[in-house]
């Protein structure tokens, strides 16, 4: 298959714009020694199939192939747990991210590690990725009503499991 | 466009315990990312869909070795002189893996050889220099000296480029993961009789002319012993960390019997002499680090606007030693100092 200079621009440009977002989007769910190699080959399957990618909607179509790679990637037992345990683990450490973990973000740090897989990436598209629902529907290949009724049912087991997730005890030295 | 996160406390909430908050890329990660759209739009789609494409099970190898590609061929591109690419698709282990280095040189096994004759081949009708139309060149090229050295060899080449048929040198350097798995990791043609840098490479990459301090150095020695040389600093990426080595090479007078290289970085390193060449590669840099220039002096910058910062090739001292046992110490002046044809007397 010939590409016209046009095409190759296109995607040149579509790479420029999207490529940190890809990779972000890959990090968040592999890590970041695999997620290079997830962006790229995200890449190289949008230049393979670049003459049906939709021009208004590319960034939820790139992260549509992430998706599955990484759902496919990630199928096994043995590399689901790990998923699962370092999308757990990713939270964001205090002195590295200058962030502060209030009382609220680390009992939704609790429930969210009860969350199942599903939940979460529901979730995850519009709270970590940025998505609008419409988007995220598009990267889970679903219609958007089908994603607004996935992302009410995970937010309210979130909300639930943040109802019933009891306080973590304070620690020792703790002002309170 | 509704951004649920504004909007919704439980999603703004959430967003805390985004593990990548920010979608900004590293120095590093942007020259990677524009060697790998290099390399991918290298080639011409091939229009299977992406969701056929994402059913089908990649290997973690398959992914690595497309960004483990796409490196040398950004290199050359900022080099703009000779070019470089990998040509196999297995990755290497750390680089660390230099460390099976020896000063002193193997002997090569000849079905090692041709095995390595033809990963190199194989590489070098593969370039990938970034040109809008493609490598338009192809190489037959024969190996006349090969420098191993642990799991690692450098391959010097001679063939002829087609079409114009010009004669051309590469180096191809190569991991070996076993003796019958010859891995290039980066081949360079050297262009300095094969008439490739009359391509439009330099004005591409390069508009105010040719790269002419540290990173590639071509000269003629007007000497029996050494009637013409090549040397060469060279960077890559293997697995996570980038490596570089240097090499030279050339050719020598019958009478040569061994060269003994006195290194900035390794040592003294004694060079491969066969059948009137010789060649020698060592990990790390030639000497130190010098901002990249262009023959009028003006820095070369990379994308962000900042200086490039390369190896600088200073004096090398070399110790000829002849059949007859006579030894005999010759200086490879540093670059700027020949300007490509030096006098050794």
């Amino acid at each position: 298959m010939t590409v016209s200079a046009d095409a190759s621009s296109e995607f040149a440009d579509a790479f420029t714009a999207h490529y940190p977002g890809v990779l972000a989007f890959a990090t968040r769910r592999v890590g970041e020694s695999d997620g290079e190699d997830v962006a790229a080959e995200v890449f190289a399957r949008a230049w393979n199939a670049w003459h049906k990618a939709p021009r208004q909607a590319i960034r939820p179509w790139l992260f549509g192939i992430a998706h599955n790679l990484v759902v496919d990637t990630y199928r096994a037992k043995e590399r689901r747990d790990r998923l699962q345990t370092r999308m757990s683990a990713q939270r964001p450490s205090a002195p590295d991210d200058q962030l502060r973990l209030t009382e609220a973000s680390v009992d939704i740090a609790r429930a969210w590690q009860q969350l199942s897989l599903s939940d979460r990436e529901t979730l995850a598209l519009v709270a970590w990725d940025g998505l609008s629902q419409a988007e995220a529907s598009a990267v889970l290949g679903c219609n958007r009503a089908t994603y607004s009724v996935r992302l009410s049912r995970a937010r309210k087991r979130l909300t639930s499991l943040l109802e019933t997730t009891p306080n973590p005890a304070p620690s020792e030295g703790s002002s309170r | 466009m509704t951004n649920r996160r504004d909007t919704d406390p439980l999603i703004h909430l959430l967003s805390d315990l985004n593990p990548v908050s920010k979608e900004a890329l590293t120095k590093t990660q942007r020259i990677r990312s524009q060697a790998l759209l290099q390399r991918i739009t290298a080639h011409a789609p091939t229009g299977k869909s992406a969701a056929a494409n994402a059913g089908r099970r990649q290997t973690t190898l398959k992914i690595r070795a497309l960004r483990w590609a796409a490196i040398p061929a950004a290199t050359a591109l900022a080099i703009g002189i000779g070019i470089a690419i990998p040509g196999s698709p297995l990755t290497p282990p750390a680089a660390a893996s230099m460390h099976s280095w020896t000063p002193e040189p193997e002997q090569i096994e000849q079905t090692t050889l041709a095995m390595a004759n033809r990963a190199c081949n194989n590489a070098l009708n593969n370039l990938d220099p970034g040109w809008p139309d493609g490598w338009p060149f192809e190489v037959d090229a024969l190996p006349v000296v090969a420098d191993l050295r642990g799991d690692w060899g450098l391959v010097v080449m001679e063939g002829l480029l087609r079409p114009g048929g010009g004669l051309v040198d590469a180096s191809c350097l190569i991991w070996f993961e076993t003796p019958d798995i010859p891995v290039v990791q980066r081949v360079t043609l050297d262009s300095q009789r094969g008439g490739v840098e009359q391509r439009p490479i330099s004005a591409e990459s390069s508009p105010q002319g040719n790269v002419t301090s540290g990173q590639r150095l071509n000269y003629q020695l007007i000497s029996p012993l050494l009637p013409s040389a090549s040397a060469s600093e060279s960077r890559f990426i293997g697995a996570e960390e980038e490596t570089t080595f240097s090499n030279l090479h050339g050719r020598v007078s019958d009478d040569v019997a061994r060269l003994i290289v006195h290194t900035v970085t390794a040592g003294d390193v004694e060079a491969t002499v066969t059948d009137g060449w010789f060649a020698v590669w060592w990990p790390g840099e030639w000497g130190d680090r010098q901002p990249l220039q262009y023959f009028d002096g003006t820095p070369w910058l990379d994308a962000d606007g900042a200086e490039v910062i390369i190896g600088h090739q200073p004096a090398l001292g070399i110790t000829v030693i002849t059949i007859g046992g006579e030894s005999r110490e010759i200086v490879l002046p540093a670059w700027g100092e020949g300007h490509g044809s030096i006098s050794l007397q």
